[in-house]
């Protein structure tokens, strides 16, 4: 039994999100909509859901990616193209043979299109069905079998007299209302993306719309008004956008462009505007070139400008956030946008190799990037770091004898793991003043820690180098020892990342994976670039933390309250085949997507119910330095989209990528650490403040204890309750 | 106004700079502050003699220590040495710099848990541990570090009864170069005990191998003995390594930093010739790191640093009582502060300066004690201007050991006093009274009376 259900489960989420996609969502109120509409006419909606079947039945039996079936990626062009022949052709049993071969062939050139594609990293959109339905339109006039429907896709007018019997009423209701024509070219230009001409059919897709994302509504209406305008201004023919249904390209590329593909933001809906014309011109030529063929460009104008747009993008040197493309897709605009945009910020060291300040205790940055002195131009991403006291000086005495400086002959470590490139030792250091400007970086060690990444260390000390080219080196080991050879009157090291392996390659602006600027009150910094004056220091990992928040996948943890106000969850920590870690409550489905890289741990997002214990570990530790440093103090902001809907919410949403007010705010300190040779216990403060707009949920401060090595305990106060969640079997 | 200083007639043979068996000659200028605080204003106020400490110069030698570790090492913690100086305040402010504390007796480990410190952090040294003091430091959790066999034997003993494993480290004694070669404490590393001392732990399974602890000895004049010692500590752990993929936690390097005072008998003054913190932490940090040891892997580095820490925060505010001229026509300085105080003095040569306007005229004195006994003897040779009765007299460097070896004897000791940074004074040890020597004193009844 369980086998039916499983099978029924996969074919509806499959089903379901093959007509979601074609909006780019996953939402299943939406698909349920499309469904719907599709139905308005009732043989075009069978036609349409029979191809899917077809395609992703296939798609299942030849062994395709899963994840990539029920994500709907094989099954919304079979859709479409289902969806044209049903409306173009009478439902004959000889149509049904054809459309299930068409079917057939709509997968295979989705297929072609996607190994074509994702090589350069592009989308396949709805070419395939493009090529898939021109082909059998093409190839059904040899047929004598199939009967064009009277609604033929080129009398679209005639559409008016199908529509199913249960809607013929509603929908005459609709067709008589007096709609100011602007109005009404909207939603039918919504409705032609299923084939409908009806104004009720545009409106459902509209409600569909609007209850699956705000923002991709308004790009409708965004895409849809600068189109209209751009007719108008330019003096063609308003009968494009009335009667051929040209429409819909113009909407879906803004939902495209502004907010699925990039981050939805003033920028994109910019875009959106500045490529009307462009939609126009591909639609005008290309309604022109078919004509003789009698073709229609259907959704062509849209496939060409989102491609032409995605591939441009990818040539960005700069400006890469005008617009910013999204790199996680949600298949939400606004969680692209919620979760993407504090992800720049918050991720931005993801995937990057950690880089230390390659000394040991804490230093000074005598001159930063841009520095005033000698970083500019290609070396302008560059540090020089020297040791002072006390008094801030550089030396003892009366700094003329190299000794007297502090930094002079103090170890110079690896920053990362790598492999010696080059060494150069054998440079007199030079008296305290002078300067050597012919072996203009002294001493010097390069190091390769990827092919494209070398970091370099400058100005050692002669004779002090303890590896050899070729070596392999790791990180925190000691390599030579801090001098004064080359360009350097004083004392100092000098940093700098680069991307190719020689003495005097160019810099790369590179950060420092985590330091600590040592002040009155010590700040940590993240995926960040030490400034000139600062007194900068690796900090040590607290292994407490480290293996508290070390999740590895296949480990479960048992999460019980006290008083059991809440029900027991059982929590697996799972990965994804994207490789994503994420922990999800076994009962309710519930995911809490996560990210470490053995230094920093924290919440992506959150998906599933947001009651129960593990939303609340998700608000209580959404990002969790795994290193103690005393009195800090750290923020973060939630995405909008971790809460529940209100109505605030939505109108955030429509706002989003113009401004966020709803900003949900949290907090960490670290309370008292008792540090022990056998491994600490410590607790973390920290409170979420879902702020204004939110008032469907309360403030929250937790209180996360650790101690050998785990977390024992989340206490939990939300103003009127409190809980204590104890974390069980968890090794 | 101040009245013009009386400046007796004096005369002196030209000396041009030679140095001589007591070293250079040189001409201190007078200390008439300390930490801003007027010195004749101390002692108006806290009456002569009088112990002051300096909470500046402790933090920033404290933090110059540490600097020096730091910038070469990666993890690297200091454990204050309560004998070298004990008084509740002066430990607190190396606490409150993050200094774990090292203890050698009951009374030192019973006042470091009332200082506050975390059991844990404390470090607890010497051959002289009761069973009790055992127990109560393995249920503490305290770092036992063990002096003997019969020590190690009775941890084991101890382990049986107490809830917790005993925490423990061995001392070593080794030949470093250096003599005398303290091998009367701890397990000698060259004829194989510690080796051996070590295996007994790992076989025994009772206790919780914690470190590896040395202290070489105290005023060690070349920092290559430790780079020495800390090559032979390595070779411990890396044998624990091998034979039993047993990494130690720390190692502890013990004390015994040279502090800018000169030893007697020396020629150079101490300052000039003695390693400096970076020098020391260089012969260490690179045996460390120069070892098998991986950066990750690296134990952390314990200094159990006392003098070098201390000696230079401390003074001695001194008045002269009187001036004699020798048999042999030697001018003598009588000051009311003696080896009583100053139990330092066996081993240094105190730099002592005058604490007002000093005249031109300078002669060699020897400086005296106020007691009845022929020791008590400061300087036996040092070049002063002349001083009348009632002028003060600073000792310097006195910091470590004088407040934990002073003798009580034939009178009381003075106030202790502590500038902090803000220079505001605070008495830290009251000035002893007739109760406290004699308070403890029991009369029988038999001797009640003097008188029939
Ligand atoms: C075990 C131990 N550690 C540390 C010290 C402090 O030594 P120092 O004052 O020479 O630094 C001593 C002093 O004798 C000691 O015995």
């Amino acid at each position: 039994m369980p086998g039916i259900i499983r099978l029924l489960n996969r074919a509806y989420h499959s089903s379901l999100n093959s007509y979601t996609m074609v909006f780019f969502s996953k939402n299943h109120l939406l698909g349920l909509l499309l469904i719907l509409v599709s139905f308005i006419d009732v043989w075009s909606g069978l036609a349409g859901l029979l191809s899917v079947a077809v395609a992703n039945a296939v798609a299942w039996g030849l062994g395709l990616n899963r994840k990539n079936i029920l994500s709907g990626f094989y099954g919304f062009n079979p859709l479409l193209t289902g969806l044209g022949l049903g409306i173009a052709f009478d439902p004959t049993w000889q149509f049904y043979l054809f459309l299930v071969a068409v079917a057939l062939s709509t997968l295979f050139i989705t297929l072609a299109f996607e190994g074509l594609l994702t090589k350069y990293g592009l989308p396949y959109l709805t070419f395939p069905f493009l090529i898939s339905i021109w082909i059998a339109v093409l190839a059904a006039r040899n047929y004598a079998s199939l009967i064009p429907a009277e609604s033929g896709i080129y009398t679209m007018n005639a559409m008016y007299e199908r529509g199913g019997p249960l809607m013929v009423r509603i929908y005459q209701w609709f067709g008589e209302m007096e709609w100011p024509l602007f109005i009404k070219t909207y939603f039918r230009s919504l409705g032609a993306i299923f084939f409908q001409s009806g104004l009720f059919a545009g409106i459902l897709v509209a409600a569909g719309l609007l209850i699956s994302s705000r923002i991709s509504f308004l790009l409708s209406i965004l895409g849809y008004v600068s189109a209209w305008l751009f007719y108008l201004l330019i003096g063609a023919s308003m009968n494009e956008l009335n009667y051929s249904f040209i429409g819909f390209n113009h909407i879906l590329t803004a939902i495209a462009i502004g907010g699925f593909f990039m981050v939805a933001s003033r920028w994109s809906f910019l875009w959106v505007i500045l490529v009307t014309p462009i939609i126009s011109i591909i639609t005008g030529a290309f309604t022109l070139l078919l004509e003789p063929v009698q073709l229609p460009v259907y959704s062509l104008p849209f496939n060409l400008m989102v491609l032409l747009f995605l591939y441009a993008m990818k040539f960005r040197d700069r400006m890469l956030l005008k617009p910013e493309a999204v790199v996680v897709q949600y298949y939400s605009p606004e969680k692209n946008l919620y979760i993407g945009s504090n992800a720049r910020e918050r991720f931005r060291g993801k995937g990057q190799l950690p880089v230390s300040l390659p000394f040991f205790g804490t230093w000074k940055v005598s001159q930063g990037h841009n520095g005033q002195h000698t970083h500019k131009e290609e070396w302008r991403h560059a540090w020089d770091f020297v040791v002072t006291d006390e008094q801030d000086r550089e030396f003892e005495g009366e700094g003329l004898a190299l000794r007297d400086y502090h930094c002079f002959d103090k170890p110079v470590t690896a920053p990362a793991d790598g492999w010696i490139e080059e060494v150069v030792d054998h440079i007199d250091d030079n008296p305290v003043g002078e300067v050597n400007i012919r072996q203009n970086w002294g001493n010097t060690i390069v190091i390769r820690h990827s092919e494209w990444l070398y970091s370099k260390l400058s100005h050692l000390k002669k004779g002090s180098v303890k590896t050899t080219q070729g070596s392999f080196v790791k990180k925190g080991q000691v390599l030579a020892a801090c001098g004064n050879s080359g360009r350097s009157p004083y004392p100092h090291l000098h940093f700098q990342m680069q991307s190719t392996p020689h003495i005097g390659s160019p810099t790369l602006p590179y950060p420092i994976d985590q330091y600590l600027i040592d002040a009155e009150t010590p700040v940590l910094k993240l995926y960040d670039f030490p400034e000139t004056d600062q007194m900068v220091g690796n900090l040590p990992g607290e292994p407490a933390l480290s293996h508290a928040f070390g999740f590895k996948p296949g480990q479960t943890i048992r999460a019980s309250e006290d008083e059991n106000k809440l029900a027991e969850e059982t929590w697996k920590v799972m990965t994804d085949m994207y490789k994503n870690l994420f922990i999800e409550d076994e009962s309710s489905g519930a995911r809490a997507y996560f990210v470490t890289d053995g230094r920093l741990f924290f919440f992506s997002h959150f998906e599933g119910r947001r009651i129960g214990m593990l939303y609340l570990f998700y608000l209580a530790a959404y990002k969790i330095p795994l290193t103690y440093v005393r009195n800090l103090s750290i923020r973060d902001t939630y995405p909008p989209s971790s809460f529940a809907a209100s109505p605030m919410l939505i109108l955030q949403d429509f706002v989003a990528p113009f401004f966020l007010f709803i900003r949900p705010v949290f907090k960490l300190e670290t309370g008292k650490r008792e540090d022990d040779l056998d491994g600490s216990t410590l607790s973390l403060h920290t409170s979420c403040e879902p702020g204004i707009g939110i008032w469907n949920a309360p403030s929250y401060r937790f209180r996360i204890q650790l101690g050998r090595n785990r977390i024992q305990t989340l206490e939990i106060n939300s103003g009127k309750n409190s809980f204590t969640i104890r974390f069980n079997d968890y090794a | 106004m101040d009245k013009n200083h009386y400046d007796r007639p004096l005369i002196t043979r030209i000396e041009a700079g030679m140095p001589g068996k007591f070293g250079l000659r040189s001409e201190l200028p007078p200390t008439t502050h300390i930490d801003g605080q007027p010195v004749a204003e101390l002692i108006k106020t806290y009456g002569s003699p009088l112990f002051v400490f300096s909470e500046q110069t402790i933090r920033s030698i404290y933090r110059k220590a540490l600097k020096a570790f730091t910038t070469r090492y990666p993890k690297v913690q200091f454990a204050w040495s309560y004998k070298t100086n004990y008084l509740s305040s002066i430990c607190n402010i190396f606490h409150q710099e993050g200094a774990w504390a090292e203890v050698v007796s009951g009374f030192e480990y019973e006042k470091a848990l009332e200082n506050g410190v975390d059991p844990r952090k404390i470090i607890f040294n010497g051959p002289g541990k009761t069973h009790e003091e055992l127990v109560k430091a393995t249920e503490n959790g305290s770092l036992i570090h063990i002096d003997h066999l019969d020590e190690l034997y009775t941890l084991i003993e101890v382990a049986e009864s107490t809830e917790r494993k005993p925490r423990v480290a061995i001392r070593i004694n080794m030949d470093t170069g250096i003599y005398p070669m303290w091998d009367r404490f701890g397990f000698n590393y060259e004829n194989g005990q510690a080796w051996d001392a070590l295996n007994k732990i790992m076989y025994s399974g009772k206790l919780e191998l914690m470190g590896l602890h040395t202290h070489i000895g105290t005023f060690i004049m070349t920092a290559n003995a430790y780079a020495v010692a800390a090559t032979k500590m390595v070779e411990l752990a890396r044998a624990l390594k091998q034979k039993f993929n047993f990494q130690v936690k720390y190692i502890d390097m013990g004390g015994g930093f040279a502090s800018r005072n000169t030893l007697k008998g020396s020629y150079l003054p101490g300052s000039d010739t003695n390693p400096s913190f970076d020098e020391y932490a260089e012969a260490i940090s690179s045996a460390l790191i120069n070892s098998h040891f991986t950066p990750d892997d690296l134990p952390l580095l314990i200094l159990e640093t006392g003098r070098a820490l201390i000696d230079e925060a401390g003074y001695i505010l001194t008045s002269v009582i009187a001036n004699k001229r020798l048999s042999a026509g030697r001018r003598a300085t009588i000051v009311d502060a003696g080896v009583n105080l100053l139990f330092t003095s066996f081993w240094y040569q105190h730099q002592v300066t005058v604490a007002q306007g000093v005249s031109q005229y300078r002669e060699d004195t020897t400086l005296y004690g106020p007691l009845c006994m022929n020791i008590d003897c400061i300087r036996e040779s040092i070049n002063l201007p002349v001083l009348n009765p009632g002028d003060h007299l600073v000792i310097h460097h006195t910091g470590a050991y004088n407040v934990t070896q002073w003798m009580q004897f034939i009178t009381f000791r003075p106030n202790v006093i502590l500038i902090d940074g803000t220079g505001e004074t605070h008495l830290i040890r009251e000035k002893e009274g007739r109760e406290s020597v004699s308070g403890k004193e029991l009369l029988p009844g038999h001797l009640k009376n003097i008188r029939e």
